[in-house]
């Protein structure tokens, strides 16, 4: 599939909100290379859209930490856990 | 030839015990140190249990075969490379060989063709379900209807996003211990993330946070 075959691309903006759609989640990640995530800084400043989008997508980020809280193993799976041990110390 | 053989492995077993006698004091100590090191994450994968299974009982049941099979299994770690994510690889295959084979759900693969359209409707700041008047708003979202929503996600969406949010690892980890193609994990993740948020945005509509006050 051609890429760009299924829309019309009038302008070059829409190329850069593609893009810039299309990798938000690796950017929010930290997973771009420096040159590309400066391509979406770049492109985050210039496109006020894409910027909501970008902090509406960084606002689920927290949200899905905060409703996902650290929990602490149970006392007695830590203490059959240490039976498991092969190096088990006397 | 078979008797030759079966001497042979016999002399060679017994070659091996040496060896084994040799070095068993040091073999014992880092033992011990990977054992301790894998018992460091205890907490964090009881954590991500949990949130697989979403029941205590079944979480503990899953942490321990994990680490049943980690200290059987030492010697297929490499040491030096990454043990927690060697970890959590052996605890989403625990999760899924128990869990997900018991639901005998075929629909929770969610891998579907992925298709261009998204990214098309996605350009036009179409498809996003959520405007930016509402996006304040988001943040008053309860913390239990956001987990609701993680839980409702197809289940490899599910595991990529709070292996990714949660959990934090970098996407190359995730193709480890989802054991699949970056590629596949981006696609996971950006899509398991496009549903949460439609989930999440009607949610908002439903009980009207965040609504427009309309003609005002």
């Amino acid at each position: 599939m051609a890429e760009g075959g299924m829309y019309s691309h009038e302008h070059d903006e829409m190329d850069e909100c593609v893009q810039a759609l299309a990798r938000i989640h690796a950017f929010l990640h930290h997973e771009l290379l420096e040159a590309d995530a400066d391509m979406i800084r770049h492109h985050l400043h210039a496109c006020e859209r894409c910027m909501e989008n970008f902090e509406i997508e960084s606002t689920i980020t927290e949200m899905i930490q905060r409703s996902q809280p650290t929990t602490s193993a149970p006392s007695t799976l830590t203490a059959r856990i240490q039976t498991l041990r092969i190096t088990r110390k006397g | 030839m078979l008797a030759v053989l079966a001497l042979l492995s016999v002399v060679m077993e017994d070659q091996e015990v040496l060896d084994a006698s040799t070095d068993a004091h040091l073999d014992d100590a880092a033992a011990a140190a990977f054992e301790e090191e894998a018992l460091s994450y205890l907490d964090q994968l009881y954590g991500a249990a949990l949130r697989m299974t979403r029941n205590p009982a079944d979480a503990e049941d899953v942490v321990q075969d994990t680490y049943a099979k980690a200290f059987g299994s030492r010697h297929t770690f490499t040491p030096g490379t990454n043990l927690k994510a060697w970890l959590y690889r052996i605890l989403t295959n625990n999760y899924i060989n128990r869990y997900r084979k018991a639901q005998r759900s075929p629909q929770l693969s969610g891998d579907e063709e992925v298709s261009d359209w998204q990214l098309a409707r996605a350009a036009n700041h179409d498809s996003t379900g959520l405007r930016s008047a509402e996006m304040e708003a988001l943040d008053q979202t309860p913390d239990a209807a956001v987990a609701e929503a993680i839980a409702a996600l197809p289940e490899n969406f599910r595991m990529a996003v709070l292996l990714a949010d949660v959990e934090g690892f970098s996407y190359k980890e995730i193709a480890e211990i989802m054991d699949t193609p970056i590629g596949t994990v981006m696609s996971r993740l950006n899509r398991g993330r496009a549903q949460l948020r439609e989930m999440l945005a009607d949610y908002a509509q439903e009980r009207g946070i965040g609504r427009k006050t309309g003609g005002r």
